[in-house]
Order: structure tokens, then C-alpha cells, then sequence
């Protein structure tokens, strides 16, 4: 099978034809870096099929950078059967210098002009065949988007690997070319393929060529003592590179045309092209952060909220349709939700109906059955699936910023910013990329050439919120919403999202002025022109990501839900926790009453609309039906009667029998699970951060949520949810009136009723006693500390040697530190000045000692 | 015991064992786990390891 290498400048096109040739779902970016790694796929329109690799950006065959070495030893040593070079046809004169590079290796070469439909947008032309003629090997214009000619260049492409090529080099005219002619004769004589490439890199003095053949380096040194170039001395690489920009200047500047008659209305000054006039805006160097800000608080407002655009106050019920549907799904009381959530109010419809469905199919079964597949493992998946429209939303939002050439605007903006703090923009862009996954973001990093640079990227990379730590934002923040009756879910969300991003930028002005100190390396990027993201890629992105979110959710969340269901079902000695059931209780009382009281029976008789005995007698109905019957009762005074005559006895009985079952001194609760145990063994190291000892006995469920995250993040909320289904609830309230005592119950009753188990987790939250701050610093604590596993073998993987230690130690320190501080600031906010004074003594040591030990590069 | 619950009892330890066994078969042997999402998907993993195969001595 043939071998086809894609090369080219970043940003040039070279994934969106990699993946228009092989059908692949390869990621595509819009900034530098997104292609790292080599990717392969197979062409297979032609008479044979074609390998083709997709090599990353570069700018040129020099050494210095990972990308540069890769695609170089590739090229030279896997001897591809062809090269396809992407040139952006915007940008021509850039990218020709790589293809002048390229025409100097023995390999047949094939220019591809891509975006060639941006260019004739822009009126202008470019004359393929004088390009063609020039540079010696085929030129095909492609438009790699739409996917323009793209058969037209694999054909050219097969045409030209059939036959050998020859190289050449631009430097024929120059000073130089006697030298790089000896050279290359001294490389043909030790046999070294593509002598001409090595010739001109030896001339360079190279530094991987004088590496791998110092014998040959004294032929560049003796040439060098007698020449002397007026403006670059001896100094060969600058000649070599300004030679190869005055040959692309003289012999391409009349390539490219335009096809525009009023060429004045072309060349006036006020006439930019439209990226520019966008850049006018949103890169000003003080408007593009704060417009970066609310395009960003833009996105999480359309995924989050429950009252979009604060439309609230504009709600009554009358302004839309009265049904089911609409209320709850798409419009409340507080006002109208957001896409994301509308989205997933359809999804927790579906997954409440199947799971009510398989309820009571279950019903006759014995309790630890229905306990594990209801309460264990619908309820963990179903609790991550349900965050999957807004995740998906979040990861569309992001795609279409990034495909549209956004990002790297923010990567220019936020250079400004991060140089201060000891980092390039460059840095920015895997950090960005940490919103969606910190696997591919810390593999990113390796765009990064200097090595603190990256080390302190990968170790903030955790703390920008990756998708799966979604859902304990939203579950929690939702949560302080419902029960505490604070804030706005989106508002806290974005919060959230910010907290992350300062404790980045804090922990790395932290980092690099004490153990990682030294320059920040230069930045320099090219801005692409904006575009319009292409539906396809977009829509190919999110099914990637939902594929495999759902692959994940069916395997280790549902593995990981079937252990947790297991270690709190079962105590130490292994006997299964069969809870007091209130519902269960109160059908029992009720179903004895009826059949064994006759006053109770005629009572119920009275009540002919509830019909509660069948022709024969029997009872067929249950005491939910009763419950529901009750509330549909219009009169007062019925509702009164029917209340003191049907439902209180019921009830009363249900509280002795309920209070009776769980102070029997056999009876055993989640409190005494296996699970219990280990979480309460970890409680006190969680007591500063606000959900630790001083919580009550069923505190230990938050530390052993987060301990579970260790596996994946999305386990967080799965465990939370399977034990707050599975808990004997709300301690039943202390109550020695009847009315206390029927109160108590109804309570009880309702959140056993509880389908979607929001009212389960706000009884949990309410039953550990939490208070805000505390549950603020738990998501705080599960946002910063360790990440995944797959993120630590990732970070170990890319990590310098033996870094990998210090870099846990550093993230459990980070969440430990901020956690605490969050929940003592929030409970007791004088402790803001102790925590003021400590960051001031700090920042002053900090100061004084570099100022004292400057590091000298 | 009735059906439902034998069938429960076997698949569910049996479903958590392979699901840790396979990943801890797949950590030893170097094979992509699935976890990250560039790999997880069983086309590209098969690639991945055909790759890996073909240029080991590169790797080593």
C-alpha cells in the first residue's frame, strides 16, 4: 500500500483533509497544536488503497521543536511514497517557505492549495500554473471544508508517486550554492539518501546534522573562514532563510490576483478584511477579556439556567400553554429554562418513566433485587446520564469557538496576561482544552518547548473543570438552589468555573516564582482567518464525545455503582440492610385496617367515589391511591372529614410501627454498612473543609462521593445518588403530638414516593446537616484534587521523571488548602483576615528571597 | 429463590469482574483502556495497536 504524508503549516487545513480523505473523525482545531501525534488513515477511491499520514504543523524542517523532529524523521526516514503539502492559500508567502524545504528532499512532492474558496471570496485569484511551474512539481487548488478537488489532488498525488523526483533547491542562485554542492557530493559519496536536504542542513549547521555527521562539519568551517555575507556575517542559517523569502517574494508576488475591477476600492487603507475588522473588536486590548467573559458567562447561561435571560418576572401561567409538557420541562414558576436544561428535563422524563416502569415490575421480588437494579444501578447511571445534553451543549459551545477561530484569539489576549504570571499564551490553549478532557489537554502540552513551562501547565490542567466533573457542579449547585433557596444554578456553575481558572493562575505565579523559576518563553502564533465552523465536524465532535461518554457510563460508572450499592447494602458480617420502608409500612397499616376494622371499613365504604372494595369486597386500593384520592378533594370540609377519618389512623399507626422498627435494637441502617465504616475512618480529614466530623452519622456520604471520584468524576454523583436513595432518609422527625407525629410521617411518606430522587438527595443533604459553604467546598475540593486515574498514568506519562509525586502532593495540598478556606471564609468570615495576613507574609518572603537569589539563564 | 434473583446473582459480580479484569489485562499488556476519549473508541484502538505493532522496535 502506498504512503501519503501530509505536511504543512498549522492552522493550514491538513486535518480537515485528513479527515475529508479518510472519513476519519480526527479532532480538528483552529490553533496551533490540536495535531500532535502522527494520525493515519486510508484513502481508498483509487486503483490501490492509500496510507495517509497526518503529520503535525510545522513551520519548517529545523529541529527545534517535537513537531519539527517528528514530521523530519518521518519524512527522511519512513520515506513516504509522496509528500501532499498543504499551503494555505491566504496566507501564501508563509507557507511556501516550508515547501521550499520540502522540494529539497528526494520525494515527490504535490502543493495543495487549500481554503482556495476563502481566497475567491475574498475576490482575489491565485495562478495554480504559474505556481506549478515554478516551484516543478503539481499544484492542485482544493478547498479541504468542502471538500473541493480533494479526488483531483489524490489522483495527481498517485500520478507523481509512480514516477521518482528529483530534488532541487531554491539556493541554485545564491552565494552558498557552491558550498551546499560540495556538501551534497560528500553525502552522496557515504551513501546518505536525500543528500541534498542533508547538504543544505550540514550548511546550516544544523544541529541534529552536525550531530550525525560531524566528520563532514569541517567542510562548512573551512568555507566559513573565508566568506562573509554584509548584512549576516557568516552566520549560514540566516543566509539560507533570507535567501528562501527573497526568492518566494520575487518569483510568487504576482500569483496571486485580484479579481476585483475598482482595484482603489481593494487597496484603501480603511478596506481590512473581515477577521481583522472582527479582531478590531474582539481582541482591544481592553475590551477582548471582558468580552471573552460574557461570551463564556454566554455559554453557561444558555446550558444552565432555569430563567433564561431573566425572563421570569414576564411568566404567568396564562402566557403559555397549560399542560404537563410545557410546565416543569420548558417554563416554570422561576421562568424559562435554558436549552441545556429543557434538554435534559426531556431525558429525566424518559429515564424516571423506564425506571418506575422496572419498579414495579419488580415489585414482587425480593427487596435486595429491586435495591440494587433500581436503587443501585438505574439510579447511579440515570443520575450521570442525565447531565449528557448538557455536556454535550458545553462541548459544542467550545467546538464552535474553537473551530471558528475564537480560541486562538483568546491564546493572543491571554499572553498579555499569563506572561506576568510566568506562562506564554501557548499554555492557555491545552488549559483551554481541559474544559472538555485533561487527558488530551496534558498530552497538548508537548507543544510547550520549555520544560517548567509544561510542568506547570499539566499541573493546573485539572483544575479547568473537565466535562465529567459537570454533574457535581450542577447536582450541588441545583441542590443549594432547591434547598437553601440561594443563588441561580448557573451563576454558581460559572463561579465554579472561574474559581478553577484563578487557582490556576494563582498556583502557577506561585510556582514559577519559587521552585520553577527562569524566563517565560517567547510566543508567536498566526492568527487564522475566522470562519464558519462546518456542521459535519461539528456533528462528527459530538457524537465522538457522546459515544463515548455512554460507552463509559455502561461500563466502569455501572461496575463502580454495583460495588457502592454492594459495600452499603451489606454490613461488616455480611447481613443485608433490609430498611424501614415508609411507603411499605403505610400500605401494611393500611391494608390491616381495612380488612380488620369495621369502623375503618365503613369509613373508607362512605367514600364512594375512591371505591376502595371491589363487588366481592376485596380491597383495590392501596394507601397511595388514598393519598392522591385525599388531594384531588376540592371542599374543605370534606378534605377535613376525610382526612381525620381515613388518613389519620393510617398514619399514627405507620409512626408507632416505623419508630418501633428502628429502635429495635436488630435493626440496622446504611449508617452500619461496610461503606459507613471506611467513610467514617475518613471523615476527620475532611472536618476543615465543611463536610467532615461535625456533620452528622451520615456525613461520611461526601467523603466517600469524592473517594469514588478517584475512579472517574462522574462516579461522584452516581455514588451520591445511590445512597441517598438507599438511606433510611430523614431521621424521622422527633414528634409527641398526633399532629406532629402525622406531619412527621407525610414527610417521610412523600420522599419515599420521590421518583426522580431530587427530594432523596435535598432529605440528604438536610439529614447530614451540611451547610452551604460546606457543600460550596465540596465541589471546590472534588474540582481541584487528584483527577481520574486516567489523568494521573497521563500526567505520569508526560511529566518529567519523578515529578509525578510531587505533582499528587500538590493537588491534594491545592484542594485541601482551598477547600478549607472556602468553608471558614463562608461560615466565619473574620477568617478572612487571618487567611489576608498569612498570603501577604507569604508574598513578601516570596519577594525578598528571589530578590536576593536571582536565577541567571 | 426465584429466577430474577439467580439471574442477578451471577451477572452482577460477573459483570464487575470482567470489567475490572479487562482493564487491569489491558494496563499490563499497554493496550488502550477506553478511558480517554481519542482512544476509546474500538476503531481507532485496533489502529492504534496495529501501529504499535508494526513499528515496536521504534518503542523500544
Amino acid at each position: 500500500m502506498l504512503n501519503f504524508a501530509l505536511a504543512g503549516n498549522p492552522n493550514s487545513g491538513k486535518t480537515t483533509l485528513f479527515n475529508a480523505l479518510t472519513g476519519s473523525t480526527a479532532h480538528v482545531g483552529n490553533w496551533p497544536g490540536v495535531t500532535v501525534d502522527k494520525k493515519e488513515g486510508v484513502y481508498k477511491k483509487l486503483d490501490e488503497n492509500v496510507n495517509i499520514i497526518d503529520l503535525p504543523g510545522i513551520y519548517s524542517l529545523s529541529p527545534y521543536t517535537p513537531e519539527e523532529v517528528i514530521s523530519r524523521n518521518y519524512i527522511l526516514d519512513e520515506n513516504p511514497d509522496c509528500i501532499i503539502n498543504i499551503v494555505d492559500a491566504t496566507n501564501l508567502e508563509r507557507n511556501l517557505y516550508l515547501t521550499t524545504q520540502l522540494l529539497e528532499i528526494d520525494v515527490p512532492v504535490v502543493v495543495a492549495l487549500n481554503m482556495i474558496d476563502v481566497v475567491e471570496k475574498n475576490n482575489e485569484s491565485i495562478d495554480a500554473k504559474t505556481l506549478e511551474m515554478k516551484l516543478g512539481v503539481p499544484v492542485v487548488s482544493i478547498s479541504a471544508l468542502k471538500e473541493n478537488n480533494v479526488d483531483e489532488l489524490m489522483k495527481k498525488g498517485y500520478e507523481a508517486a509512480k514516477s521518482k523526483r528529483k530534488a532541487h533547491t531554491i539556493l541554485e542562485d545564491t552565494n552558498l550554492f557552491h558550498l551546499v554542492n560540495d556538501c551534497r557530493i560528500a553525502f552522496e559519496a557515504i551513501k546518505v539518501n536525500n543528500p541534498l536536504f542533508h547538504a543544505v542542513k550540514l550548511v546550516e549547521l544544523d544541529e541534529l546534522e552536525t550531530k550525525d555527521h560531524p566528520e563532514l562539519v569541517h567542510i562548512v568551517e573551512e568555507f566559513k573562514s573565508t566568506f562573509k555575507d554584509e548584512v549576516f556575517g557568516s552566520d549560514f542559517e540566516a543566509i539560507v532563510a533570507d535567501s528562501r523569502y527573497k526568492f518566494i517574494s520575487k518569483e510568487f508576488a504576482n500569483v496571486k490576483k485580484t479579481t476585483v475591477a475598482d482595484e482603489e476600492k481593494v487597496n484603501s487603507v480603511d478596506s481590512y478584511s473581515k477577521s481583522d475588522k472582527i479582531d478590531k473588536v474582539l481582541t482591544n486590548k481592553w475590551a477582548g477579556i471582558p468580552i471573552f467573559l460574557v461570551i463564556l458567562f454566554l455559554i453557561f447561561h444558555l446550558t444552565f439556567s432555569e430563567n433564561i435571560f431573566w425572563l421570569g418576572k414576564l411568566i404567568n401561567s396564562d402566557s403559555f400553554a397549560n399542560s404537563e409538557f410545557f410546565a416543569g420541562t420548558i417554563w416554570h414558576e422561576g421562568g424559562i429554562n435554558s436549552p441545556g436544561v429543557i434538554l435534559q428535563s426531556l431525558l429525566i422524563g424518559a429515564t424516571d418513566f423506564l425506571s418506575s416502569v422496572v419498579a414495579s415490575w419488580l415489585s414482587s421480588s425480593a427487596s435486595w433485587v429491586s435495591g440494587l437494579i433500581v436503587d443501585g444501578i438505574l439510579a447511579g447511571i440515570f443520575a450521570v446520564l442525565s447531565f449528557l445534553p448538557q455536556i454535550l451543549l458545553l462541548f459544542l459551545f467550545f467546538s464552535i469557538l474553537e473551530d471558528s477561530g475564537y480560541m486562538a484569539r483568546i491564546a493572543f489576549i491571554m499572553d498579555r496576561i499569563f506572561r506576568r504570571f510566568g506562562l506564554s499564551g501557548r499554555a492557555f490553549m491545552p488549559m483551554i482544552m481541559g474544559f472538555g478532557c485533561s487527558i488530551p489537554a496534558m498530552i497538548n502540552t508537548r507543544t510547550l518547548a520549555d520544560d517548567k513551562e509544561r510542568t506547570a501547565t499539566i499541573r493546573v490542567i485539572p483544575f479547568f473543570s473537565c466535562g465529567a466533573k459537570l454533574p457535581i457542579l450542577t447536582a450541588i449547585a441545583g441542590g443549594i438552589v432547591t434547598y437553601f433557596g440561594v443563588g441561580n444554578a448557573d451563576v454558581i456553575t460559572y463561579s465554579m468555573y472561574l474559581l478553577g481558572v484563578t487557582i490556576a493562575v494563582v498556583s502557577v505565579l506561585l510556582m514559577r516564582n519559587t521552585s520553577m523559576r527562569g524566563k517565560v518563553p517567547p510566543f508567536i502564533m498566526e492568527l487564522p482567518q475566522y470562519r464558519m465552523p462546518g456542521f459535519k465536524p461539528l456533528m462528527l465532535h459530538l457524537w465522538d464525545k457522546l459515544k463515548h461518554f455512554i460507552k463509559k457510563a455502561f461500563t466502569i460508572i455501572l461496575a463502580s455503582t454495583i460495588v457502592i450499592w454492594f459495600l452499603q447494602s451489606f454490613t461488616a458480617n455480611l447481613r443485608y440492610i433490609e430498611q424501614a420502608d415508609p411507603n411499605e409500612i403505610a400500605d401494611t397499616e393500611f391494608e390491616d385496617l381495612a380488612t380488620e376494622n369495621e369502623t375503618y371499613k365503613n369509613a373508607l365504604l362512605s367514600e364512594e367515589d375512591l371505591e376502595a372494595f371491589d363487588d366481592s369486597g376485596e380491597l383495590q386500593v392501596s394507601f397511595s391511591d388514598v393519598m392522591t384520592y385525599y388531594d384531588e378533594i376540592e371542599d374543605e370540609i370534606e378534605q377535613g372529614a376525610f382526612k381525620e377519618n381515613v388518613l389519620t389512623p393510617v398514619l399514627l399507626a405507620s409512626y408507632d410501627s416505623y419508630v418501633e422498627e428502628i429502635n429495635d435494637k436488630d435493626y440496622k441502617d446504611q449508617n452500619d454498612s461496610i461503606l459507613a465504616h471506611f467513610g467514617t475512618a475518613l471523615t476527620p480529614f475532611f472536618t476543615p473543609m465543611g463536610f467532615g466530623s461535625q456533620l452528622s452519622e451520615s456525613g461520611w456520604i461526601f467523603p466517600v462521593s469524592a473517594a469514588t471520584g478517584l475512579i472517574a468524576k462522574e462516579n461522584v454523583i452516581a455514588t451520591f445518588q445511590v445512597l441517598s436513595q438507599a438511606s433510611s432518609k430523614v431521621e424521622i422527625e422527633e414528634a409527641n403530638t398526633d399532629e406532629e407525629k402525622i406531619n412527621a410521617y407525610i414527610t417521610l411518606y412523600n420522599i419515599g414516593l420521590d421518583e426522580d430522587g431530587v427530594n432523596a438527595a435535598q432529605a440528604t443533604i438536610s439529614s447530614t446537616g451540611v451547610n452551604i459553604a460546606g457543600l460550596i467546598a465540596f465541589i471546590a475540593f472534588n474540582m481541584l484534587t487528584i483527577p481520574c486515574f486516567a489523568a494521573v498514568a497521563t500526567a505520569k506519562a508526560e511529566l518529567p521523571d519523578k515529578k509525578i509525586g510531587k505533582t499528587l502532593v500538590f493537588w491534594l495540598l491545592t484542594s485541601y488548602v482551598v477547600s478549607s478556606m472556602v468553608y471558614l471564609i463562608g461560615t466565619y468570615v473574620w477568617t478572612i483576615a487571618i487567611f489576608a495576613s498569612l498570603l501577604a507574609a507569604a508574598i513578601t518572603f516570596i519577594v525578598i528571597y528571589n530578590k536576593n537569589h536571582p536565577v541567571y539563564e | 429463590m426465584q429466577p430474577i434473583e439467580i439471574i442477578v446473582l451471577i451477572l452482577a459480580p460477573s459483570f464487575v469482574l470482567f470489567i475490572l479484569s479487562s482493564y487491569i489485562y489491558k494496563r499490563i499488556k499497554g493496550l488502550p483502556t477506553g478511558e480517554c476519549a481519542d482512544c476509546g473508541l474500538k476503531k481507532a484502538s485496533k489502529k492504534l495497536i496495529k501501529y504499535y505493532r508494526k513499528h515496536k522496535k521504534e518503542y523500544n
